[in-house]
């Protein structure tokens, strides 16, 4: 009796082990793949990184462990101050116009709208076309006699200089990528409203509510995992910016007296042309640090924000 | 306790980092820095190899992508003057390619010869990442007296001859003949000085349309190191541990600067500059008298129709020095070569008489090499403005470069966010200077 | 906006209501300042260099030089380039479909340890400055004995945090229903993956296609220190050459830029039928 009872509880046992190495095979069989090729091209030379950040090193010749230094510099180095600043004002100013903006555009395309294709294509084509070009066009089209200050003077307000003038510099490259990167969330946002039912919206409106009832109860929810998508990688995007800080300021130099220099781009000055790589990873570090600060907090708030987190 | 623990797996990762770039098989960021201190031993110079070598060459002259430019059929020539040494030659754009060189080289493919600018050399001299040639060239007996002295003099550090010149620039004066004629002024000339070159530029710049900005301007501004050389100023002193900025020289040729613009007001400000460059205001006939050097020559004939215009060398500055830039590119062999020798053979054809003459007769810049410059270059130039070609060759008697330093990009930028907010009206001249003094001592202080 | 009521199905909707009116408008004058900008790109691109930057400028050349495009052709080996960036492109993109789809459900619907610590590891790869891990990386692909290969180009950029945490926020909104209706069935995760999880989701996954296709296409950096070959290069390295030490050929430029542009529009055009598609809630198979 003994026996049988302590078989059939070691065969429940290995029933369940067997049970619930099946339920974690698929799980680490569907992300296998990725997680390698993640872990060797995208961890191992982060940590690799990680090291660089304590050393001196010019590429040239071989680095020199040079202890925390890096990172004290980066404390008392005014231009770090000055580009972290910048940044923040980047991002604060193009995630939530970009997010605003790019859910307003996919909400007005996703009724039935005639040359829904041409509307489509005309929001993406920014997204598509090759940053110099797009940074060498816009440089123009703010500069002195370039559209922007020829419709200013045509009202009679004085031109602006805005990539010139410090006091604008920074706003301009900041709304350059939100237009730039509008397209991106439109298609995303496109993408998620396909996933809201049209039955259940058709049931709402059978039963009375009206168009904003359906968005706050009905639409909302159902996308609100996009949201938080486009939030994060707002947030994440936006903190890295380089591209085009990098083709609109005339000489490569950041702006003038650095109004628009951002960490992605003083990152990309000491790692290649400052001869400061240990400094580069530092402050790269650093920013990661910061960025990982942010999505971990609303990765905790993700519950409560987004419909159908476990 | 704890510390210790960060501190050893600190420095193992640092230890990673040396040994991922350290463990290669060919050239090496370690062995060049055991170069540092090799640099001034003689190489053993090995007999002309017997045995078929071969070296990697990357190089940026003459952009001409799908035609390979002049630079491939440089390359040809030299392989068949040289059919024991196999060259694998790789044109790269401009753009980046300093990224580029310097990724291979803390990768481990380094090239063993690259073509580099004037600051890509000086900064790579000074880490001991390209080899002090002259050990070679007295050992091989090579006459450096064919090329211009000024452009063997720019790819020198510290005494070390670290690059030979294979092709220069410097900065003359074009003027806009149409202009002086309808001012009734006569054309400047090799003689003119600072006051006689002011006078002209605010006789000559006007508000055609009366709307109280000027459209036509007397000259335009050079870049800032221009105005340095100008009154005999350096960035920092001799032996680079002090910023001297700050000194009255300095200020006097910044200043100057700054007036052309915004006191002067006979150059375009940044404000101007934005809504079209200066390159093209010359171009549109918006400029009298535009300093800017031999790579404009081929578009400028193409473009230019509605006036005249010829060339004369810079005027003598409000100190009576005169001066121009010096640009130029070199070859230089990479310290990890494991060819060195055929590395500087090649070296020698590309930058000696036979290289330049392809490379001239295709025109992009000055061949260094004085015979080729004086018989190819002016022949070149038939038929072309500027009708003064010579001006070009008169003009490397007193062409300066500007002096460097292993951390020279920083102390640039530095120099120039300051001078934006001058040019600006933001700051005096005194004051940026003093700000960029501050920001570079702490740089000198590093070595 | 509109007040009227709503239209039950039997009712023809109203054509030109108000608030339809002021949607097209305002549309319209959005997509006219996203594509002025490229409209000028195109003007640019057919300019003689005498009217390069003319001032006051001018919106359309005179004469039209259609030249500027068989000369960036021939500058620059377009076709070949062009080939090599499609098949880098396509690989990538196919690549990336599979595998960042596959952990994105994985990540949505799977329960396994330390499946949140993975995740978030995941995202801080997206973090860090590419200038920063770029040399690791490439002297990893040395180990690998990949430099100057397509291979060495398309491997680091098969999986990356940004398309998995894309897709993982999709399947999140996928219907429960389904899920335990092919489990009832018997279907295994696999089967369920392939047979009803993707097709449903074409959207998504035609989204993440442009999106990846378009961001691989126009890589700079990573193409420029792998490739050195001359017959391996890819478009934006080939367009670069244009940039020169002194001067830029800027309509050159443009023209390449605009030749560069339209195959992601091409492709763009093409998957539009896939960017709608409702989910089939009703008459559900196995």
């Amino acid at each position: 009796m003994e026996n049988t009872q302590t078989i059939e509880a070691q065969s429940s046992f290995l029933s369940r082990l067997k049970n619930k190495t099946r339920k974690y095979f698929w799980g680490y069989f569907f992300i296998l793949p990725s997680l390698l090729i993640i872990i060797l091209f995208k961890v191992v030379p982060l940590i690799i990184g990680f090291g660089i950040s304590f050393s001196d090193w010019n590429l040239l010749s071989a680095p020199k462990f040079v202890d925390v230094q890096n990172y004290v510099r980066l404390f008392t180095d005014p231009t770090a101050l000055k580009v972290f600043g910048n940044t923040f004002f980047y991002s604060a100013v193009s995630v939530p116009l970009n997010l605003v903006f790019s859910l307003g555009l996919a909400l007005a395309l996703n009724q039935k709208i005639k040359g829904l294709a041409f509307f489509r294509t005309a929001y993406y084509i920014p997204v598509v076309a090759a940053s110099v070009a797009v940074s060498a066009i816009w440089v123009w089209l703010l500069s002195n006699y370039g559209m922007i200050n020829t419709f200013l003077t045509s009202i009679g307000l004085n031109p602006i200089n805005f990539l010139q003038d410090t006091k604008y510099a920074l706003t301009s490259i900041t709304l350059v990528d939100v237009w730039k990167n509008l397209g991106f969330n439109v298609i995303i946002f496109l993408a998620a409203l396909q996933d809201v039912p049209e039955e259940l919206r058709d049931a709402a409106r059978v039963d009375g509510a009206n168009a904003v009832n359906i968005f706050k109860n009905i639409t909302l929810p159902l996308i609100s995992p996009a949201i938080f998508f486009t939030a994060v990688m707002g947030v994440i995007g936006s903190l890295q910016a380089f591209d085009l800080v990098y083709n609109m300021s005339m000489k490569h130099e950041g702006g003038p007296a650095r109004a628009t220099s951002t960490v992605g781009f003083y990152i990309w000055q000491n790692a290649f042309k400052y001869s400061r790589m240990g400094y580069a990873a530092a402050l790269s570090f650093t920013l990661m640090a910061i960025l990982l600060v942010l999505t971990i907090i609303q990765w905790k708030m993700r519950r409560k924000w987004v419909y159908g987190e476990e | 306790m704890k510390p210790r623990v960060s501190l050893n797996i600190v420095s193992v990762l640092v230890g990673m980092a040396m040994l991922l770039g350290a463990c290669a098989p060919a050239a090496t960021p370690t062995q060049a820095a055991n170069a540092t201190q090799a640099a001034n031993v003689p190489q053993p110079t090995e007999a002309a190899p017997a045995a078929p070598v071969t070296i990697k060459v990357v190089s940026f002259l003459t952009y001409d992508e799908n035609k390979e430019g002049a630079e491939a059929a440089v390359v040809a020539a030299f392989q068949a003057a040289h059919p024991e040494i196999t060259v694998d030659f790789q044109l790269l754009p401009y753009a980046d390619y300093f990224t580029s060189i310097k990724t291979w080289i803390a990768g481990g493919t380094a090239p063993d010869v690259a073509s580099l600018d004037l600051a890509m050399l000086q900064e790579m001299a000074a880490s001991g990442s390209i080899v002090d040639l002259n050990p070679m060239i007295a050992a091989d007996g090579y006459d450096l007296g064919a090329y211009y002295q000024s452009t063997l003099d720019m790819f020198k550090n510290n005494g070390g001859q670290y690059g030979l010149p294979a092709s220069y620039s410097n900065v003359v004066l074009y003027y806009n003949k149409n202009l002086f004629d309808a001012a009734g002024l006569p054309y400047p000339d090799a003689n003119m000085d600072w006051a006689t070159f002011m006078s002209y530029a605010k006789t000559l710049t006007k508000d055609t349309n009366g709307d109280g900005t000027n459209e036509i301007f007397g000259t335009s501004r050079l870049w800032w190191p221009y105005y340095m050389l100008l009154t005999g100023a350096t960035p920092f002193n001799a032996d680079a541990t002090a910023c001297t900025l700050t000194d009255q020289n300095a200020i006097t040729g910044f200043q100057t600067m700054v007036d052309l613009s915004l006191t002067d007001k006979v150059a375009p400000t940044a404000n101007d500059l934005a809504a079209q460059d200066d390159w093209h205001m010359f171009e549109g006939g918006r400029i009298a008298m535009y300093p800017i050097g031999p790579w404009s020559i081929s578009e400028f004939n193409d473009v230019i129709k509605d006036f005249d215009w010829d060339a004369t060398t810079l005027p003598t500055g409000p100190t009576g020095k005169k001066v121009t830039f010096l640009f130029g590119n070199a070859y230089s062999v990479l310290s990890g070569s494991q060819q060195q020798q055929a590395a500087f053979e090649f070296l020698k054809f590309v930058t000696g008489a036979d290289g330049d003459q392809i490379r001239q007769d295709a025109g992009f810049e000055i061949a260094p090499i004085k015979s080729v410059a004086e018989n190819s270059f002016l022949a070149s130039m038939e038929g072309k403005k500027p009708a003064n070609a010579k001006v070009f060759l008169d003009s490397a008697a007193f062409a300066v470069s500007v002096p460097t330093h292993a951390h020279w990009s920083e102390i640039a930028d530095a120099i120039s966010s300051q001078l934006d907010s001058a040019l600006l009206g933001d700051i005096t001249v005194p004051a940026a200077m003093q700000a960029a003094c501050d920001t570079i001592n702490p740089i000198l202080a590093e070595k | 906006m509109t007040t009227a009521a709503a239209p039950s199905i039997n009712h023809p909707r109203r054509k030109f209501s108000a608030g339809k009116l002021a949607t097209y408008f305002f549309l319209t004058l959005g997509a006219l300042i996203m594509i002025v900008p490229f409209i000028w790109m195109v003007s640019t691109s057919l300019k003689s260099q005498q009217q390069l930057f003319t001032w006051p400028p001018t919106w359309i050349p005179n004469p039209f030089v259609w030249s500027n495009y068989s000369e960036v052709f021939s500058r620059i080996n377009f076709s070949l380039y062009g080939l090599n960036t499609l098949k880098i492109s396509v690989a990538v993109t196919i690549g990336r479909l599979i595998l960042c789809s596959m952990a994105g459900y994985g990540f949505a619907r799977m329960k396994f340890p330390g499946k949140d610590f993975l995740f978030l590891l995941i995202l801080a790869t997206m973090m860090i400055s590419a200038q920063v891990t770029m040399i690791p990386n490439f002297v990893i692909m040395r180990y690998l004995g990949l430099v100057d290969t397509h291979l060495g180009v398309i491997l680091p950029q098969l999986a990356d945090g940004f398309s998995i945490f894309l897709m993982r926020q999709f399947f999140l909104t996928f219907p429960f229903e389904l899920e335990d209706a092919a489990k009832l069935d018997g279907c295994n995760p696999l089967m369920f993956y392939i047979r009803i999880l993707l097709p449903n989701s074409k959207p998504i996954l035609a989204t993440l296609a442009v999106m990846t296709f378009q961001g691989v296409w126009n890589d700079f950096l990573w193409p420029l220190v792998m490739l050195t070959s001359p017959g391996k290069r890819t478009l934006a390295v080939g367009l670069s050459y244009l940039v020169g030490q002194y001067t830029t050929r800027w309509d050159l430029q443009m023209a390449g830029s605009v030749l560069t542009v339209l195959p992601i529009l091409i492709l763009f055009f093409l998957l539009q039928k896939y960017f709608v598609q409702s989910i089939k809630m009703t008459g559900l198979k196995g």
